[in-house]
């Protein structure tokens, strides 16, 4: 009995990982094997952080050198000559913007949708949800006609725009699948205590939905940080330009600066994952649970 | 519909009850409030899709409208040509069939490379603990990067003068090294791994959380009848992430359909025409050639295969069921 216990709770504990291997010295391989093929995958983003610290000429004369002392020409090339600092200012506006966006209307929706129930909440989800199988390709195009005769080309505000729109029916998707699971008895009680249903969503569901809009928002800004195709058609080439778009134009047709270029890549990237290590379990659980919905 | 009236009526826990008693039609007493069910106004959600219905809607409408036109994008007079412009793609443009070729080859690559090293990855690292947060980020890290840095830090590694020739040099002294990029014939080939090395961190995430969600007591019970390890993989988790892999498989398709920031950061779709995917070409005979109409008509087909693709992962996911 006790030992089937033990074995039973061993076994809970790993899921399906295997067994622990008989010997210690196989397992110590299996976890050297893993960390190494971990670490060869990983390493081209290494490298750009490193080369981000190098010059040109000495990138040139011998790429995979370690560098001999560490220079912050580059950084600071990158940043003035590239004018990375306005297009940072441009990326996190319009991520915040349209972050905030996407946060409350997503709610908003999810939760007409699955507290509702009636056929027109199943026609709004329809609506909605068809958005995500409809791929963005064959839209960019009118979408620039759109924003050029609202005269919005060139301008933040069309990007807002356009990342709150089109990222609508994943964050809708994603709170649809948390609320399916939100237990009623809060909002119960909170009807029963005669509170008004806007209120209810307001101050009961919003804030036990907040885990579900740390997932919500992590995976939007990340989505909205690094998109590239319709930005770069509605404003590349003004001095409304985000991130991905600045660096883009970095790599020139010739000549390529690798230390400006890698210390460019290396800025961009480094918001991105330091909101990766720091909400990374909001994500597995929002994705998780978001997408079981 | 303000509260306070509708705590007068009587209140029904659960959805059953209230069903049968629908009045006839006219004046219809109000239904018996429901718990469980409140109702927002539809003016709250009219924000929300208003922005998606101009982000969204209206130019996927406006898309099939122009590609039907031989729009140029400049807004001076455009003819309806009806179908010409899919017929002429399909039928009479070898770079849109080449680049047709080229997109359904790196999908297929990026979906079925993507998943599987990411359910291996999975696998592999799904006990918790603290090395193993550690390598999921390693993992996962470059799934995050913009496809266009992504593209550079690559361009960089298949340089002729970069890291990857030079290795090789090491290695095999006497064969020349592959040209990556610059070889008309291995190019497509480079700009697939990129893309499989940006989607493999998704899909770990997905199958990860689909790996939470497995009861440990089936695979107790296994374990117990005698299953290995394989065996356990074989009959129970796989057939159980079915649906991670529906979810995993449908966005990586996608992605993979839509390759674009790889190659314009990589080879702007040479060398020759050897790298163009169905995205740049739509971009480039819009932009380049001033063929809006031709251009949407090009985005269209390529919104069609791609959700006939998202359709094939899911009957060959759910297909394994019978």
């Amino acid at each position: 009995m006790n030992v089937n216990d033990a074995a039973g709770r061993g076994v809970a504990r790993r899921g399906l990982a295997r067994r622990r291997w008989g010997r210690p010295a196989l397992h110590v391989t299996g976890r050297t094997v893993t960390v190494l093929v971990s670490l060869l995958f990983f390493s081209p983003v290494l490298m750009a952080f490193i080369l981000a610290f190098r010059t040109t000429t000495e990138i040139d004369k011998n790429p995979l050198a370690l560098p001999t002392s560490l220079t912050l020409s580059s950084i600071d090339s990158a940043w003035v000559q590239g004018s990375l600092g306005p297009a940072f200012r441009n990326s996190i506006l319009v991520a915040v913007v349209a972050v905030i966006w996407l946060v409350a209307s997503g709610q908003v929706l999810a939760y007409y949708i699955v507290r509702r129930g009636d056929r027109r909440a199943a026609v709004v989800m329809l609506y909605v949800l068809a958005g995500l199988m409809i791929p963005y390709p064959a839209r960019a195009l009118p979408l620039y006609e759109l924003m050029t005769s609202l005269h919005l080309t060139g301008n933040l505000t069309s990007v807002i725009l356009f990342q709150a729109g089109s990222l609508t029916p994943l964050s809708t998707l994603l709170y649809r699948g948390f609320l399916r699971r939100l237990p009623h008895e809060y909002e119960e009680a909170a009807l029963v205590d005669g509170a008004r249903p806007s209120t209810i969503l307001f101050r009961v569901v919003v804030p036990l939905l907040r885990p579900a809009s740390a997932a919500v928002a992590t995976l939007t800004g990340v989505l909205v940080w690094n998109d590239f195709f319709t930005p770069l058609l509605l404003v590349g080439g003004s001095n409304q330009e985000t991130v991905p778009i600045k660096i883009y134009s970095f790599v020139g047709e010739y000549t390529t600066e690798w230390g400006q270029v890698f210390a460019g890549l290396a800025m961009a990237a480094l918001p991105i994952m330091v909101v990766f290590i720091l909400l990374q379990r909001y994500l597995v659980v929002g994705l998780g649970s978001g997408l079981k919905g | 519909m303000s509260s306070t009236s509708e705590i007068g009526h009587p209140v029904s826990l659960g959805k059953a009850p209230a069903r049968n008693r629908r009045a006839p039609a006219g004046k219809r007493p109000r239904p018996p409030l429901k718990l469980g069910r409140v109702r927002i106004g539809f003016w709250m959600v009219v924000p929300g899709l208003a922005v998606y219905s101009l982000i969204v809607a209206y130019p996927t409408i406006m898309s099939v409208y122009y590609s039907f036109t031989n729009w140029d994008g400049l807004g001076t007079g455009s003819r309806f040509v009806g179908l010409s412009n899919y017929i002429t793609a399909i039928a009479d443009d070898p770079e849109v069939q080449q680049a047709f070729a080229h997109t359904l080859l790196a999908a297929l690559c990026i979906t079925v490379g993507g998943n599987l090293v990411g359910l291996v990855v999975a696998l592999v690292l799904q006990r918790r603990n603290r090395l193993n947060y550690v390598l999921r980020l390693l993992w996962f890290l470059p799934a995050a990067l913009p496809t266009i840095i992504a593209g550079y830090i690559w361009l960089f590694l298949y340089s002729p003068q970069g890291p990857l020739t030079e290795i090789w040099g090491k290695l095999f002294p006497h064969t020349p090294p592959p040209g990556f990029l610059g070889d008309p014939n291995e190019a497509l080939w480079c700009i697939i791994a990129i893309a499989i090395w940006q989607s493999t961190g998704f899909a770990m995430i997905i199958f990860l959380a689909g790996l939470e969600g497995i009861d440990r007591e089936v695979l107790e019970a296994a374990q117990v009848d005698g299953a290995n390890y394989f065996g356990r993989l074989r009959h129970i988790v796989l057939p159980l992430l079915r649906q991670a892999m529906g979810v995993s498989g449908v966005i990586t398709v996608m992605n993979g359909m839509f390759l674009f920031g790889e190659v314009i950061a990589t080879t702007d779709g040479g060398p020759g025409y050897s790298t163009q995917t169905l995205a740049t070409e739509l971009f480039r005979q819009a932009f380049e050639f001033e063929k809006f109409g031709y251009g949407m008509a090009v985005g269209n087909l390529l919104a069609i295969i791609s959700v006939a693709a998202a359709g094939i992962v899911l009957w060959v996911v759910s297909g394994r069921e019978r």
